[in-house]
């Protein structure tokens, strides 16, 4: 599942395909906040599909927060392509059965278990086998668990064992309740704990990185291009019905967006800015682009430069 | 704490107002040698501090404390209370050698260390205080100050709405311009004018409305240098100051040295 999720090829074929199918229906439907948020995983499998293979070999050879972050969010986006679930507290797939199966026909099974909330009742409900007594030990540090409302008669004890390192993060397996006094031991055991929050974020895989990444951080401007007198495209050019925040308002209006087949961020630009960076073919200059969008050189000119800053074009 | 014999420390160093250049060297002698012992000392402050010691002592990890200004619910006195109860605890209940870096001198407007003073010496605890440069420094360096009546220090919050009332006699310096709510947040210049309004009110009951102000502010990362702008007591809430200004009130009956505003 790991290796066929967290792929280039999975995130800008598949994955982004049912994500813009979604939407649509989402769209025709007028369920405006869930078109917002299926806009903004659909643009995401650009970057996040540049940076899922480089990330997941990161990972495996020495775990760090922002390669679990986008891990995290490309997870996101299957998950939510699929309609699958996810692990409770967590944003890893709970494939269902049927996909699980699938996966394995015909070979012999042998399910080895990597401690707790690895899936096994999962995976061993879906293909009806029983999980090996033993355990890949990763090595991961402790993790006490306790019902929110015991957190600030816990605080000191726990505070210490996570100083002391005895302990690797604490699970809360019933809300914090809203009071000065729980909010602030909840903040100490993220000040002491160099796992708590990416625990929280990403359950036992974040005991493995200290610290903790958003994906949104890791995004990059894309760098700007080279000025000239022919230009190509180095960004694609799409018209989309809007930005995640206006789905959500119910707001629909044609609006372009530069997206890169890199980890940059997704642009939302004039729908002129589209046809102008679709009229770039390595030949025409920008007269001869202007002839081709129907617009004004001038304005065209204004608009090609502004397109080599934001990194969508540059001088052949 | 158990009775048992005390295993950790609490020191608290003032790193100066603004630049490293500001530490002591007594802070940086403190910061070098907890840089060179990571397993057995913590370190908390706030992102300005931790600037700071990135330049002081690359190396030392500084945990954030940045939390206490954001956790909903949760209002400035109690997280100060909190933080001081908990650095003492993790001093003395957990032995751990704990450094609590704050910027400018720890003696000047820090709830959290006044109140872990306070703990330590209830408790019969030892703690170390580095002592820094205030911000007071930094400010006077745009007036003069003679010292010839006194000086006045108050938070603008204190005259504008604890009904502290100034002595016309003598100068004063009121802190934490930009501070508009009862917690102390001073996030959003925005909310300065309100305040500014009920300074303005409050003094012109004591001064004339063409008393001589200095608004006293920093021009922030990386030089911070001391900014000055004088306005009249009337006009003081015609414009937004940044966050933590400071207010320089001339008495009202004096030459006029301590009216002039200094260069820069």
């Amino acid at each position: 599942m790991r290796d066929q999720l967290f792929s280039r090829r999975t995130l800008w074929g598949p994955v982004r395909k049912l994500l813009q199918a979604r939407l649509a229906h989402a769209l025709e439907g007028q369920q405006w906040s869930r078109a917002g948020e299926l806009m903004s995983l659909w643009l995401d499998t650009w970057p996040v599909g540049a940076a899922v293979e480089p990330a997941l070999s990161a990972w495996l050879a020495l775990p760090a927060a922002g390669d679990l972050a986008v891990l995290a969010r490309a997870s996101e986006l299957a998950c939510a392509a699929l309609g699958w679930q996810t692990q409770p507290g967590t944003p890893w797939p709970q494939p269902s059965a049927a996909w699980i199966r699938e996966q394995v026909e015909g070979r012999p099974v042998h399910l080895r278990t990597r401690g707790p909330d690895d899936g096994r009742q999962l995976v061993s409900a879906a293909l009806g086998v029983e999980a090996a007594p033993e355990e890949v030990d990763l090595h991961l540090p402790a993790v006490a668990e306790l019902p929110g409302e015991a957190l600030v008669a816990r605080r000191a004890e726990l505070a210490a064992a996570l100083v002391r390192g005895e302990l690797g993060a604490v699970r809360l397996t019933t809300p914090l309740p809203p009071t000065p006094a729980a909010r602030l031991a909840l903040a100490e055991l993220r000040l002491e704990g160099d796992h708590q929050r990416a625990f929280e974020a990403w359950g036992r895989a974040g005991l493995r990185v200290e610290g903790v990444a958003t994906w949104s951080e890791l995004l990059q401007a894309a760098p700007a291009g080279e000025d000239g007198p022919v230009l190509q495209a180095t960004a694609d050019a799409l018209l989309a019905p809007g930005t995640p925040g206006s789905l959500r308002r119910g707001e629909l209006a044609d609006t372009g967006w530069l997206l890169w087949e890199a980890p940059f961020s997704p642009i939302p630009v004039h729908p002129v800015a589209v046809a102008c960076l679709r009229a770039l073919d390595g030949e025409r200059d920008a007269a001869a682009v202007a002839a081709e969008v129907g617009g004004p050189p001038d304005q065209v000119r204004a608009v090609l430069a502004e397109l080599v800053q934001l990194g969508a074009a540059t001088a052949t | 704490m158990s009775d048992g014999a005390v295993s950790g420390s609490l020191t608290i160093v003032g790193l100066g107002p603004a630049r490293a250049e500001h530490a002591t060297l007594e802070a940086r002698q403190v910061l070098e040698q907890a840089a060179a012992r990571p397993a057995r000392v913590r370190a908390y402050g706030l992102a300005h501090v931790r600037e700071l010691v990135a330049e002081l002592a690359p190396g030392l990890h500084v945990r954030p404390l940045d939390y206490l200004y954001g956790l909903p619910g949760v209002d400035r006195p109690t997280a100060y209370q909190d933080l001081a109860r908990m650095l003492v605890r993790r001093a003395f209940d957990d032995g751990v050698d704990v450094l609590y870096l704050v910027a400018g001198s720890p003696l000047f407007i820090n709830d959290a260390v006044l109140l872990a003073r306070r703990l330590c010496a209830a408790r019969g605890l030892p703690l170390r205080l580095v002592h820094g440069m205030s911000f007071v420094e930094i400010v006077l360096g745009r007036v003069y100050w003679t010292g010839h009546r006194g000086l006045q220090l108050y938070s603008a919050w204190n005259v504008a709405r604890d009904g502290v009332l100034l002595s016309p006699e003598a100068p004063a310096l009121l802190c934490q311009l930009g501070e508009f709510s009862s917690g102390g947040d001073a996030l959003d210049v925005a909310g300065s004018r309100g305040l500014l309004a009920e300074l303005r009110d409050r003094l012109a009951t004591r001064y004339p409305p063409d008393h001589p102000l200095v608004v006293l502010s920093s021009s922030g990362h990386p030089d911070y240098h001391a900014l000055a702008r004088a306005v009249s007591l009337g006009a003081l809430a015609d414009e937004e100051v940044p966050v933590y200004s400071n207010l320089w009130v001339p008495p009202l009956h004096a030459d006029a040295t301590e009216r002039e505003v200094a260069p820069a």
